[in-house]
């Protein structure tokens, strides 16, 4: 399943290239220009700088809105797994939202809400499934295994 | 300086989340009002 056209992702593609050749001089001002107005894509991408500024305070933002939300309320650990579900579905949606609805490509937000998405999942099935906590002083060997099965599948 | 002398979690995770808002949505207009189109 894709978000994206594949006409969109082949717009992108062909940018990139005409922005490529241009530079090494293959093509002239005035084709550029030219090729430039046939390849306008709808989808929205920005530079890698502001992609790593805005993927970096995506995280702290949901983390911190996450984390007062559960110093607030203070909830048991059984409960806790649910609302990280919870949580993990709705950072899933938003990356779905911004993807589809605001056209983000490679943006960082919808990147960073699809990574906090994976770690919410992680989390509460891990407090879900496995009452202990990891740091406990006796910890089980099957405790470890989603956040294994987690840095596995994210490789 | 805000945090300086600040121990309440509540307080500080208030104000992660406002300024990395606040930072998201000024990026974001900045991104949009002097970015190229894709």
């Amino acid at each position: 399943m894709k978000l994206y056209t594949a006409s969109s992702e082949e717009t992108l593609r062909a940018r990139k290239l005409l922005t490529d050749w241009a530079g090494d001089g293959i093509l002239t001002k005035a084709q550029y220009e030219r090729l430039e107005q046939e390849t306008i894509s709808e989808l929205r991408t920005t530079n890698i700088f502001l992609r790593l500024v805005l993927f970096l305070f995506t995280l702290i933002s949901v983390g911190g809105a996450v984390a007062l939300f559960f110093v607030v309320s203070r909830p048991s650990e059984q409960t806790s797994g649910v609302l990280f579900l919870i949580f993990a579905a709705l950072c899933y949606a938003a990356a779905e939202l911004a993807a589809s609805q605001a056209r983000l490509y490679r943006y960082g937000i919808e990147e960073a809400l699809a990574v906090c998405s994976v770690g919410f999942l992680c989390a509460g099935m891990q407090a879900l499934f496995f009452s202990g906590s990891i740091f406990s002083s006796k910890p089980d060997a099957a405790e470890f295994l989603v956040p294994a099965t987690g840095a596995v599948f994210s490789l | 300086m805000f945090l300086r002398g600040v121990f309440d979690d509540t307080v500080v995770l208030s104000y992660f989340v406002l300024t990395g808002v606040a930072m998201l949505v000024v990026l974001v207009q900045i991104a949009r009002r002097f970015g190229r189109p894709a």
